[in-house]
């Protein structure tokens, strides 16, 4: 594995890309007991038309989440997620509307769990029956999360904004859409999307880079194969629904106000970008935020963030507040004069959001995580100095001339009258 | 080379300690100091609401904005209004995180003028109060853990722990400046201050600085008691709301404390149960049955009780609950093989070494040992759960006693 120049983040690191096209990090972390690895798949909810081979094919809502879930079975009856756990792992795995990913956190054992890791991702073992249970439990899943408004919230916010791209459906897909997935799709989405050159694997941990190298090598497929082009469906810029009203059983109205952003190529300075200037337009140093919280329209709560996906991206932000129409008034006036911001000002963003980036090197897991999700989107995670020493006032600056040509949808719960 | 993690814990003067883990294994420091408080009924409100009033402002930095440009100039360092409830301890206060040891001096300046420096101005508390209304309100988004204090709220009517951790909405909202100032001053006077540090610096040093901040004359510390009833009879509780998944709540009296070297059988067999994927909770309900998405168990060590949760069709809450006991059933006659006790001992063994590797896990970990004045570290945790045979464990999980159900159901 080759060392990785990290500069000022200070990190042991090391990367490989093997001859199967799977891309191997190592954080090496000295003294640290805890290890994690992750193995993830450029392949999420939004993955649901693609082409391959010169073929476009179209799957159902929810599909990729449905294999996530099915793919700890072992053909031979075995459970993965119990062996994991057997051996003192800790399992899990989530899907997002751009990637899937498989990681365990341990101590000991690390070796075998790395093992069953590739042993399970890399065996596939759909049945009829197995699709038929899993059903059931994901049916669960959707209804929970039917209770759950901000996650209902985050869901409707990109119905709201997108009218072809595949980010507008949820991830998890729907009651009914969950019901056309079988066996059959769960192979074909598998076989067109569970391919080395798809995929990466993250490991932090005190370990020996050489060894990590070469059980990736031995463990996964050998050939290198073709990966499916997706297909974001031709979204338009203008936005679906300016506002939306959505019903759910809160005690206080909630908010989400998404911005539909251009999407651009180089990603680590977008999402940079995009967050200094939700930092020096809407984050705690900002006067909006100031000035909102001091009337009282907003509080803690009150959070941005940018959320980039394949092909696209929103700034998202979300709160509580008894009048949402008067935080959204007051986010667009402040948008429509906003021609400049002050070098302290964004002195002080850049270092603030720098100092909650390098926190995450202390969380083995959220590291693994964060540098696997960066490199499935084409960036790479170590190139966050220079993305941060290059992002400047005039950068931020031309993403809000970019918001001001967007829409700004906002969605509010209202408590449900009972029936 | 990375120092090996040295533990110290010393008690100050003013009813106050010092638990400092010295380490430059991370990249992240934590400092943190919390008042020790009884949960009660009458005053969770007023406890939830002191560290965010506090969080405000203080006398160097009086107002919200001049407090974030600090903290950013201080490297994006984060202070934040922490509230918890351990078993029928109320702990409130601050905890710090920042990036570089050269930041100490600056960030245990910060932490003391806004502990004991604050506006607390009118205006604050008022802001803070409807701030800490909508925080309670927003509990009830979270089915699951509403359910919990609600099933918390029935099943220990008239003891403390009945109380939330952010009170009740109605003494919320009738906190007064004047009240939360009564409580501010009565907190100082008589609870007990504990402050954490994780970081390079040297034990001595942060001592120095505390003693060197620390306003507090030596003080008459209030003596925090714990009740531990049980019910002979089972109780079931019902509630419906607006919802489209039906959320179950089962509790058991355990009687086992911190103190109490059973905790560690008894955490063993709430592992069996429902701790982890290879749970009888996990295998049964949700993966054989499909009864649920969620399920799982967790034992309380401040209150001595086992919950298990599950979220699952209103239709099928009577098959849940029978198969929740059922499973909790063969745990109690040893209906389980070695490979779940041995999982279960890897689950418990594997989330104690991790304490080690994550300063925010060490100051949550050593929090809840600090409350109840118990020095042992997660390595003596370690010893004591690989030490657990299975006899020591159906021992243990037959005095855990059945107290009573909670359905949040759905409304037809």
């Amino acid at each position: 594995m080759t060392k990785i120049n990290t500069g000022k983040m200070n990190e042991d690191a090391y990367f490989s890309k093997l001859p199967n096209g799977l891309a191997v990090y190592l954080i090496k972390k000295p003294g640290f007991s805890k290890k994690a690895a992750l193995l993830g798949v450029n392949y999420g909810s939004d993955d649901i038309i693609f082409s391959l081979n010169g073929q476009r094919r179209e799957t159902p809502q929810g599909t990729a989440h449905f294999l996530e879930h099915k793919l700890f079975d072992l053909p031979d009856g075995r459970n993965t997620l119990q062996l994991l756990t057997q051996m003192g792992a800790s399992p899990n795995a989530f899907t997002s509307h751009s990637a899937t990913a498989y990681y365990f956190t341990c101590n000991d054992n690390f070796m075998p769990a790395l093992k069953l890791l590739f042993e399970f991702v890399y065996t596939p073992h759909f049945t009829p029956e197995g699709v038929e249970k899993e059903q059931g439990i994901i049916a669960q899943e959707i209804s929970m999360r039917g209770d759950m408004p901000e996650i209902r919230l985050f869901d409707e916010i990109f119905t709201a904004l997108y009218s072809k791209h595949p980010v507008r459906h949820p991830v998890i897909g729907t009651a009914d859409s969950i019901k056309t997935i079988t066996a059959d799709t769960l192979h074909d989405c598998y076989n067109a999307f569970y391919r080395p050159a798809n995929m990466v694997l993250t490991v932090v941990g005190d370990l020996d880079p050489n060894v990590i190298e070469d059980a990736a090598l031995r463990l996964s497929p050998r050939e290198r194969q073709p990966v499916p082009e997706f297909d974001c469906g031709g979204e338009p810029e203008e936005t679906v629904a300016r506002e939306k009203i959505i019903r759910a059983g809160v005690e206080q109205p909630m908010f989400a106000i998404g911005v539909k952003l251009v999407p651009r190529d180089d990603r680590l300075p977008w999402e940079i970008n995009c967050q200094l200037a939700l930092g020096v337009l809407a984050g705690p140093l900002s006067r909006l935020y100031g000035e909102l919280y001091d009337k009282g329209l907003i509080g803690p709560s009150f959070s941005s963030a940018p959320y980039l996906f394949k092909k696209g991206g929103v700034l998202l932000i979300s709160g509580r507040a008894d009048d949402p129409p008067a935080v959204h008034a007051a986010f667009e006036k402040e948008i429509r004069g906003f021609n400049s911001i002050d070098t302290l000002l964004f002195g002080r963003v850049k270092r603030a959001a720098w100092g909650e980036r390098m926190r995450v090197s202390d969380n083995p897991e959220a590291l693994a995580r964060s540098i696997a999700l960066d490199y499935m989107s084409g960036a790479d995670y170590f190139n966050l100095p220079r993305a941060f020493d290059s992002a400047c006032i005039d950068s931020v600056l031309s993403l809000f001339s970019e918001m001001r040509n967007n829409s700004i949808i906002i969605c509010e719960t209202i408590k449900e009258v009972p029936k | 080379m990375c120092k090996v993690i040295e533990l110290t814990r010393k008690i100050l003067c003013g009813g106050a300690a010092l638990t400092c883990v010295t380490t430059d294994r991370f990249k992240t420091n934590v400092l943190a100091a919390f008042f020790i408080r009884p949960l009660s009924e009458d005053e969770a409100a007023l406890n939830a609401l002191l560290p965010p009033v506090l969080r405000r402002g203080n006398s160097k930095l009086p107002t919200l904005a001049d407090m974030s440009n600090r903290l950013a100039d201080l490297s994006g360092t984060g202070l934040y209004a922490v509230v918890r409830k351990l078993g029928e301890r109320h702990c409130i206060g601050l905890i710090s995180d920042f990036i570089g040891g050269e930041n100490l001096n600056n960030v245990a300046e910060l932490l003391f003028d806004t502990l004991f420096t604050p506006v607390f101005s009118d205006a604050f508390v008022l802001s803070e109060r409807d701030n800490l209304l909508s925080q309670i309100r927003a509990l009830k988004n979270n089915k699951a853990s509403f359910a919990a204090a609600r099933h918390n709220a029935l099943a220990f009517a008239g003891e403390p722990y009945s109380a939330t951790r952010l009170g009740g909405e109605e003494r919320a909202g009738a906190i007064t400046p004047e009240a939360l100032r009564h409580c501010y001053q009565k907190t100082l006077d008589s609870s007990a201050l504990e402050f954490f540090y994780c970081g390079p610096a040297d034990p001595e040093r942060v001592e120095n600085l505390i003693l060197k901040n620390l306003p507090i004359a030596p003080r008459k510390i209030e003596k925090l008691a714990a009740t531990f009833p049980t019910n002979e009879n089972r109780r079931d509780f019902s509630e419906s709301e607006n919802i489209s998944q039906a959320q179950l709540s089962i509790i058991w009296r355990t009687g086992i404390t911190a103190e109490n070297p059973d905790y560690f059988p008894a955490n063993i067999a709430c592992a069996i149960y429902g701790g982890s994927s290879a749970s009888k909770l996990f295998t049964h309900v949700r993966e054989r049955l499909s009864l649920c998405y969620t399920t799982n168990s967790s034992i309380n060590r401040h209150k001595g009780l086992m919950r298990a949760q599950s979220g699952v069709d209103t239709a099928m809450l009577s098959r849940a609950t029978d198969e929740m006991l059922t499973q909790w059933d063969d745990v109690v006659s040893g209906r389980f093989s070695d490979e779940e006790f041995n999982s279960a001992v890897s689950l418990i063994v594997n989330e104690l070494k991790s304490v080690n590797d994550s300063p925010a896990a060490l100051e949550s970990f050593w929090q809840s040992q600090s409350v109840y004045d118990l020095c042992n570290t997660p390595n003596d945790w370690i010893t004591a759960v690989l030490n657990v045979r299975k006899e020591d464990v159906l021992r243990v999980a037959k005095g855990f006693k059945l107290d009573s159900t909670y359905c949040l159901r759905a409304v037809q």
